[in-house]
């Protein structure tokens, strides 16, 4: 058994053994715990940015979606409230109508675009007997849309009125931060080179420091990382990644004066080295559903649906019409990209993306034979125009209208590799995108006719969009590709006046990227 | 000083409380850096480490007991995994096979200087030398030094009874030397 006193002395003197360590001991821990600081605020809003896009897409594009049609039929929504509240004069409008009556349902996710109709043929040939009701939701003050009759003598007004309109915007994501597959470490050429002994020899061992900026040493741990970080580049900027690497362990094989400053400098060179600073281009495609969304920016208060589901409350069944419910519908997007490397896990990217979005309604026949319609139903749109000229339906549901948004984006985003996942990177991709509508095929819905027409005129043309995605790296054919899913919110509304409740283009789906060339 | 206070500045992201923070403590804790290592430089390595893992985990600090002890903690284990990573580029065991060392029965009065203690300590192989300065210096058991090293309890045992018996040598031998030197004429 030791006698504890020698412990005891030796932990006294040892307690009192203190030395006065060098500046750069302080400027290395300084600079180390402010970098951490300033890579944790965009890891931050990343993060935020990213959870409010998933969480809204998912509301917007699949929660939403199963709670449709839950409400009885002529059973007005939210957004039909909305749309009454919305009217210019600040009133509710509508108006007793013979014939077939119409509501809009916007619960359903029809959009409720402006519809300028004159209703006033109609109204005098209703019979009093059989009121028609007629909802109208509000007068756009697009002049194609026409102007809104209401408070008509023998009329009674109600809100309502719903039209359909489809606009798309959003963007795709632009680049992903490429990768290859992992390449073998170059640590164990390190360890036989390193020297560690058991006395003072030691000054010049090399040591096994890995991201902290080192004392007077090559930063081996360093030069590893930088061989394990090829894992998450491409192919291309692999090669480019070793040689920095091979210097390193260069420095690292001869013996390295602890006092020569130009190790640090040289180690440091080697460094910069390994993020390629120079744009690399890409191809992405990606595909899924897409969807309109009016929920994330509701305008009518609650107020507005209780006044409004009380007014429609009292009408029977099967007299409200309401317009078809916009379903889902297939979506893609193909483009082109440049990429720049900002740091070893951050890249920035442009594009220029086509992105075709789709949703479809039910229905009724087409109006093309304009004679064997109504003259209630022969309203001039504009100058001439009639639903016959727009391609117009009725409300019903013998078919199926399959509605298409075409757009030119230019996307702009950042990409993160944040982690990985059984040796394959992960990226986090977010970014905005400026598109166009260069095409569309949608159909507004008219309340006062229970028609459909098409006006691409009361489209927003220029749309902004938020978009992000989560990638995942997989090595195939020699070069990396992302792949992963994404989800894409257009911020714009996709009508040019704030009528009614905002209407936003949702996109959810899966992103394949690929850099060219090796 | 405050300890309390000045952790939550720290906390706050104050760069002036996390600069008195490592001026408090920096120089103890370069003393503990060095009698695990072999040089200076290493140390201060060491000691570089250790204050980057204090700072990124000072959150976790709940003023339960000292704070100079928790850093301290910290910068043990940053020593030990210096030597863990420095063991597997080397050819040398880190835990150095060998008979014991002659000792007298008597152990020594530690009467010399703290530096030239240290500096003997500093001496010993490296297993020795953690392991001595963990049992006998930080006061760690040899079960918890079987567990942060990844030995066996027993193992921890016959190196720090070799590691002692072998730094009581050289004591003896120092204080004789000296005892000589300052016999002489």
């Amino acid at each position: 058994m030791h006698d504890p006193k020698f412990e005891k002395d030796v932990q006294q003197k040892m307690e009192e053994l203190s030395f006065i360590p060098s500046e750069s001991v302080w400027e290395n821990v300084e600079k180390e715990i402010r970098k951490e600081k300033k890579r944790r605020v965009p890891v931050f809003w990343f993060f935020l940015l990213a959870g409010i896009m998933l969480t809204g897409g998912y509301y917007a594009l699949f929660w939403k979606s199963s709670s449709t049609g839950r409400h009885p039929a002529g059973f007005p929504s939210a957004a039909t409230t909305a749309l009454a509240s919305r009217n210019p004069n600040g009133s509710v409008r509508g108006a007793y109508k013979p014939g077939k009556t119409s509501v809009g349902t916007p619960d359903s996710g029809l959009a409720n675009t402006a519809s300028a109709v004159n209703t006033g043929n109609s109204l005098a040939a209703g019979s009093a007997s059989h009121p028609r009701v007629v909802i109208r939701t509000f007068v756009r003050g697009n002049s194609q849309t026409g102007k809104e009759t209401h408070g008509r003598e023998g009329a009674r007004q109600h809100p309502g009125g719903v039209q359909e309109e489809r606009t798309s915007s959003g963007s795709d994501l632009a680049t992903a931060e490429p990768f290859t597959k992992k390449q073998p470490k170059p640590g164990g050429a390190v360890g036989a080179n390193a020297v560690i002994g058991g006395n003072e020899s030691a000054e010049n061992s090399i040591p096994s420091k890995n991201s902290i900026p080192s004392k007077n040493h090559v930063p081996i741990k360093d030069s590893i990382h930088t061989a394990d970080n090829i894992h998450s580049t491409d192919s291309a900027s692999a090669k480019n990644i070793l040689k920095p690497a091979n210097k390193a362990l260069t420095h690292a094989d001869k013996p390295v004066d602890p006092l020569d400053k130009s190790v640090d400098k040289k180690t440091a060179s080697a460094r910069k080295l390994n993020v390629p600073h120079r744009w690399k281009i890409g191809l992405t495609a990606g595909g899924g559903v897409s969807a309109v969304d009016r929920s994330l920016f509701r305008r009518s208060s609650a107020a507005e649906l209780s006044s409004f589901a009380t007014t429609f409350a009292a009408y029977p069944p099967g007299w409200l019409t309401r317009p078809s419910t916009i379903r889902q519908g297939f979506s893609f997007s193909a483009g082109a990209f440049g990429s720049r490397a900002l740091t070893r896990k951050l890249s920035f990217s442009v594009g220029l993306n086509y992105h075709y979005y789709s949703t479809s309604i039910q229905t009724g026949p087409a109006l093309s034979q304009a004679a064997a319609y109504p003259s209630s139903l022969m309203i001039s749109l504009n100058a001439g125009n009639t639903y016959a000229a727009r391609g117009a339906y009725s409300a019903g549901d013998e078919g199926v209208h399959t509605g298409q948004y075409h757009l030119l984006e230019l996307p702009v985003s950042v990409q993160w590799q944040f982690a990985r996942l059984r040796r394959l990177p992960l990226f986090w991709e977010t970014g905005f995108a400026v598109s166009e509508l260069v095409g569309a095929n949608i159909l507004h819905f008219d309340g006062t006719s229970g028609t459909y027409y098409k006006d691409n005129s009361l489209f927003r043309k220029t749309q902004v969009s938020l978009s992000t995605a989560v990638m995942v790296g997989v090595p195939a054919a020699g070069r990396g590709i992302l792949l992963g899913p994404e989800i894409q919110y257009g911020l714009t509304d996709l009508l040019k006046n704030n009528i009614g409740d905002a209407q936003h283009l949702l996109y959810g789906g899966v992103k394949l990227a690929f850099m060219l060339g090796k | 000083m405050d300890h309390h206070q000045l952790v939550k500045s720290c906390l706050r992201g104050d760069a002036v409380a996390q600069k008195q923070l490592y001026e408090h403590f920096a120089a103890g804790m370069l003393g503990v850096c060095y009698r695990y290592t072999k040089s200076m430089t290493d140390a201060e390595d060491v000691l570089q480490e250790g204050f980057i893992m204090v700072y990124k985990n000072l959150h976790q600090f709940k003023f339960e007991g000292e704070l100079g002890g928790w850093i301290r903690r910290i910068m043990v284990n940053t020593a030990i995994n210096y030597l863990k990573k420095q063991s597997r580029y080397q050819t040398e065991l880190l835990f150095t096979e060998g008979g014991l060392h002659p000792v007298s029965n008597d152990d020594p009065a530690v009467s010399m200087d703290t530096k030239e203690l240290a500096g003997l300590i500093r001496q010993l192989p490296p297993g020795y030398q953690a392991i001595f300065n963990m049992h006998a210096v930080e006061g760690y058991s040899h079960v918890e030094i079987g567990r942060i090293m990844g030995i066996n309890e027993g193992t921890s045992r016959s190196q720090y009874a070799r590691a002692r018996a072998l730094l009581i040598s050289w004591i003896n031998k120092l204080s004789e030397t000296k005892t000589e030197t300052y016999a002489r004429p």
